[in-house]
């Protein structure tokens, strides 16, 4: 039976005893090499292509237009690395480059060290007050960068009300730059730090007090090797948010020229699309750079914590609960001091002759022929974003996730889906000029509309949604589909009737951070905005440069305040939402 | 009588690497199939091109008249069970066996009324209203067999469903899946790597290795005639001594020659295969000295493993003593003796 080709009278019997008559040799020489393929395998090659093609036009081209840019002359000949060689033959120019790392250098450094240290008391001491220092920790990311710079400004701009503390410094420069950023770019390094630091295993540090080691051996041996890659990426994700911000900088960087707004002044300003490229290259670097690093850990983090670790209780201890309530209190008084000050320069009539306060900056209309427009838009281009976003970045991680697509394929998707957390808005936005923009391609007439901001802004923010579509539905059952297919169950049916209900949660995680992220973004979009889409964050930018610094901190007050009440929102309404569709994670 | 599903000459491979290679297997209706193999034999790869959700790269596949080869997965008639369970964890175990029913446009009473006899099938009247995640491991899939059972399917997979649970958990559903199969009279081939469980359940083995079948037949027939070394060695416990030839074709173990039919084979060295259970300690003309070096206990036998002395390999040699000869015997480690072997249990393979 087993062997019947080495067994001649099994052979002879399989002729006679084969079911189906045309089943002989004819028959078994001929090799099927179609796979199975049914209708549900047919929409799912379909919607993978679509996919693939929409990654390559809203990616891929837009960034390969930008370096193809950068080596081109102005009549689209090849000069090779010309423009380089006179970009880094400038001292005027290539000197933003080690202003861009000093930059760098030291926010990631105070940013670092504070974040770590309120993250340290968020996770591993009793102090009271817990919840709100976690809130306000993480209230900058709800702000436009724009917002901190203004914030600097009423408080050590010239007029400022606490100038004296710089000892006749200027504001404008690094030290703004340092400030603003470091303000801005705090909750992403908490966000990170907090969860690498609360997945430590209890185990370890019963195992050291059974030893009795001295609690400073212990946070050296245990707790920091434990938070190293969340250090690691920590430093990574805060060094490339500086050296790729280009709101801060521009309000208050005054003399000191960094990368991002070099390709600004070069492409707004002195319509040097070719230069922009080149710096855009440039700037590409150090964050492709970073991305390599951040990935490389990423990927030995996974191997690092078992599914068996048992979570860890921090015990009573009153110096350090009072040291670290202290340090997490200071630190919030310092972002509150910025929020605060922005809102009350926001209400001010006019600083600093009329310090009446009034509601005098929110009449958009009075500054600006826009009025409320740009805030209308931004809501537009946010909700837009929030539904249409959601909707592509989950399709594609469903499909690299759950269909057997080639390795090489499914490769691209990935690489593609993880890359716009490399590439820079302002790098970005460029692009997407050279691209979009170029004589010939249908695809122009997107040019200035609202669809091309939702486009680019989804690309923009698509690795972070696409991670966490990945690890909701890692969560599901890997044969979820091959189940439905032997109950003939059409493949939408049961992706509408289990792994979309299942995903809800993450679905409504990855809506809000496009919505926040398209309301407070400005970098790409400074780029691609027309007179009839102009946005929130933009018109900040633009009423700050007219020297209305009031109306500007009006403006990024109300987009930090809607998005506060989105989180809210989100936070309550999505609450309700979440028990009626995760009724089965109760046991 | 025709057989339920018929294979022939399969072959899969991923580019330089052969998944499957001519694998040909009749299934009788009714019958219980194990493809049994360690992993990465190909076995779960096999019932997954019999389910339709591996291509095919050669060869055909007929199940009940009709050829399958090249037919998605739902259009083939099949249940199937998953090592992982793979419920759906948002809806409840009565919507878990009901959604087939559901989708076929039965009515809300009639798919009420299936459920609630297939949750007294599973022994689960009163868990219709539960999630998934509220039941052990062993009930969960239960539930997956009850589902994969719902639409009356033809054929039944099982993709080792028993692995991920505790021993007393898995024999228990070890029958629950024997006695439902036997009830059904549903052609089921189940994935499994484990000897013992196959043995248990099956009515023929598939015994895989490398890609290709090594060997099908009842448990009893591929535990006493194992057609190769790796069933011999896969199923059950297996001794190996390497043999001589001698020059009138005779094999020789230890200067003993042994009256034991040769295959055709110019190779000086044979293997001679000897299951533990088949040996004993006693005198006799044939036995051989060997040294005690350890002694097992193993419930209703002692398993003692033996160096043999001047003679033979330096592998150790295992003998299963049962327990109540034990005592007759004086075994401690370092006690010389007397082992005894009966030709008629002993198997030939070619060296290597």
């Amino acid at each position: 039976m087993s062997s019947p080709q080495y067994d001649e009278s099994a052979l002879t019997m399989s002729i006679s005893t084969h079911t189906p008559a045309d089943a002989d040799s004819p028959a078994l020489s001929r090799k099927s090499l179609l796979p199975a393929i049914g209708k549900d395998q047919w929409v799912l090659g379909l919607v993978i292509a679509a996919v693939v093609l929409y990654l390559i036009i809203t990616l891929l081209l837009p960034l390969l237009s930008m370096l193809a840019r950068s080596v081109q002359d102005s009549d689209g000949a090849f000069i090779g690395l010309n423009y380089f060689a006179e970009y880094l033959g400038n001292p005027a120019l290539s000197q933003s480059i080690g202003n861009t790392l000093k930059a760098g250098a030291i926010v990631t450094t105070i940013v670092v060290s504070l974040s770590f240290l309120f993250a340290y008391g968020l996770t591993r001491t009793q102090m009271p007050l817990k919840p709100l220092f976690k809130v306000l920790g993480m209230l900058p990311i709800l702000a436009p960068s724009l917002l901190p710079a203004i914030s600097m400004i009423y408080l050590f701009g010239n007029q400022g009300v606490a100038v004296d503390l710089l000892f006749g410094h200027s504001i404008y420069g690094l030290p703004g730059i340092v400030m603003g950023l470091a303000f801005w770019t705090f909750p992403h390094a908490l966000l990170i730090l907090t969860t690498a630091l609360s997945t430590s295993d209890a185990r370890l540090y019963e195992a050291a007090r059974s030893m009795g080691t001295s609690p400073f051996r212990t946070f050296t041996t245990i707790t920091l090797p434990a938070a190293k890659f969340g250090l690691i990426s920590t430093v990574t994700v805060v060094f490339t948010l500086v050296v790729t911000d280009f709101g801060v900088p521009k309000v208050i960087g005054g003399q000191y020229n960094v990368l991002a707004t070099d390709i600004y002044k070069q492409v707004a300003g002195q319509q040097n699309f070719a230069m922009g490229a080149v710096i855009s290259v440039l700037l590409l670097i150090p964050a492709l750079l970073a991305f390599v690093i951040d990935h490389r850990v990423q990927k030995k983090q996974k191997e690092l914590f078992g599914a068996r670790s048992v979570n860890f209780e921090p015990e009573r201890n009153p110096v350090k609960d009072g040291l670290f309530f202290l340090l997490c209190s200071l630190i919030s008084l310092a972002i509150l001091a910025v929020v605060g000050m922005a809102i009350y320069g926001s209400l001010v009539t006019f600083w600093p002759w009329n310090m009446a306060l009034s509601w005098n900056n929110y009449h958009f209309e009075k500054f600006s022929a826009n009025g409320w427009e740009p805030y209308l838009n931004s809501l537009e281009m946010a909700f837009y974003t929030a539904i249409a976003g959601t909707l592509i970045i989950f399709i594609t991680a469903y499909n690299v996730e759950k269909s057997k697509l080639p390795p090489i394929l499914k490769h691209f998707i990935h690489i593609m889906a993880m890359l716009p957390m490399a590439v820079p808005g302002m790098v970005l936005g460029l692009g997407y000029i050279f691209f979009f923009n170029q004589a010939g391609n249908p695809l122009g007439i997107l040019y200035g509309t609202m669809a091309i901001l939702v486009i680019n802004t989804t690309a923009h923010y698509f690795t972070v949604g696409h991670l966490t579509a990945l690890t909701a539905l890692k969560k599901l059952p890997a044969e979820i589909e091959q189940v439905a297919a032997s109950l003939k169950i059409p493949q939408y049916k049961a992706f509408l009737k289990v792994s979309l209900p299942v995903c809800t949660p993450a679905l409504l995680d990855i809506a809000i951070y496009l919505f926040v992220n398209a309301l407070t973004t400005t970098s790409a979009v400074v780029f691609l905005y027309s007179t009839d889409t102009m946005l929130a964050s933009v018109s900040v930018m633009n009423m700050e440069d007219a020297g209305q610094t009031g109306p500007a901190a009006a403006m990024a007050v109300l987009i930090l305040a809607t998005a506060a009440c989105v989180k809210i929102g989100h936070m309550t309404l999505g609450k309700l939402l979440l028990n009626r569709t995760q009724k089965w994670k109760r046991s | 009588m025709q057989p339920f599903l018929t294979i022939e000459s399969l072959g899969k491979s991923f580019g330089d690497f052969t998944a499957l290679k001519e694998i040909s297997l009749s299934v009788n209706k009714g019958e219980f199939i194990c493809f049994l193999g360690p992993s990465g034999c190909g076995k779960t790869t096999l019932l997954r091109m019999i389910a339709g959700l591996e291509a095919c790269h050669q060869g055909e596949i007929w199940q009940d008249g009709t050829r399958i080869t090249s037919l998605p997965p739902e259009q083939r008639d099949f249940g199937i069970v998953f090592q992982s369970y793979a419920l759906f964890p948002n809806l409840s175990v009565a919507e878990n066996i009901g959604f087939g029913l559901k989708n076929q446009g039965q009515s809300k009473r009639e798919v009420e009324k299936r459920v609630n006899e297939w949750l007294d099938i599973i022994g689960l009247p009163d868990s219709g209203p539960k999630f998934p995640s509220q039941l052990s491991g062993g009930q969960q899939q239960r539930v997956a067999l009850a589902r994969a059972l719902a639409l009356s399917p033809g054929l039944l997979l099982l993709d080792e469903p028993l692995s991920a649970l505790d021993a007393k958990v898995r024999i228990r559903l070890r029958e629950t899946i024997c006695k439902l199969q036997r009830k059904l009279g549903i052609t089921t081939i189940m994935v499994t790597h484990d000897q013992e469980e196959a043995m248990a359940m099956a009515d023929r083995i598939v015994v895989m290795n490398h890609g290709h079948i090594e060997q099908t037949g009842t448990p009893e027939d591929i535990y006493k005639h194992p057609a190769s070394r790796f069933v011999a060695e896969f199923v059950g416990a297996m001794n190996f001594l390497e043999g001589d030839t001698n020059s009138n074709n005779q094999i020789q173990l230890a200067n003993q020659t042994l009256s034991l039919p040769v295959a055709e084979s110019t190779a000086r060295k044979v293997i001679l295969g000897i299951r533990p259970e088949d040996l004993s300690f006693s005198e006799g003309q044939s036995a051989l000295p060997v040294s005690v070096e350890n002694l097992e206990f193993q419930g209703s036998f002692v398993r003692a493993e033996c160096s043999p002395v001047g003679w033979g390999t330096e592998r150790l040699i295992k003998v299963d003593v049962p327990i109540h000869q034990l005592a007759a015997l004086e075994l401690e480690p370092g006690s010389l003796n007397q082992l005894s072997l009966s030709e008629k249990h002993i198997h030939v393979f070619p060296a290597v």
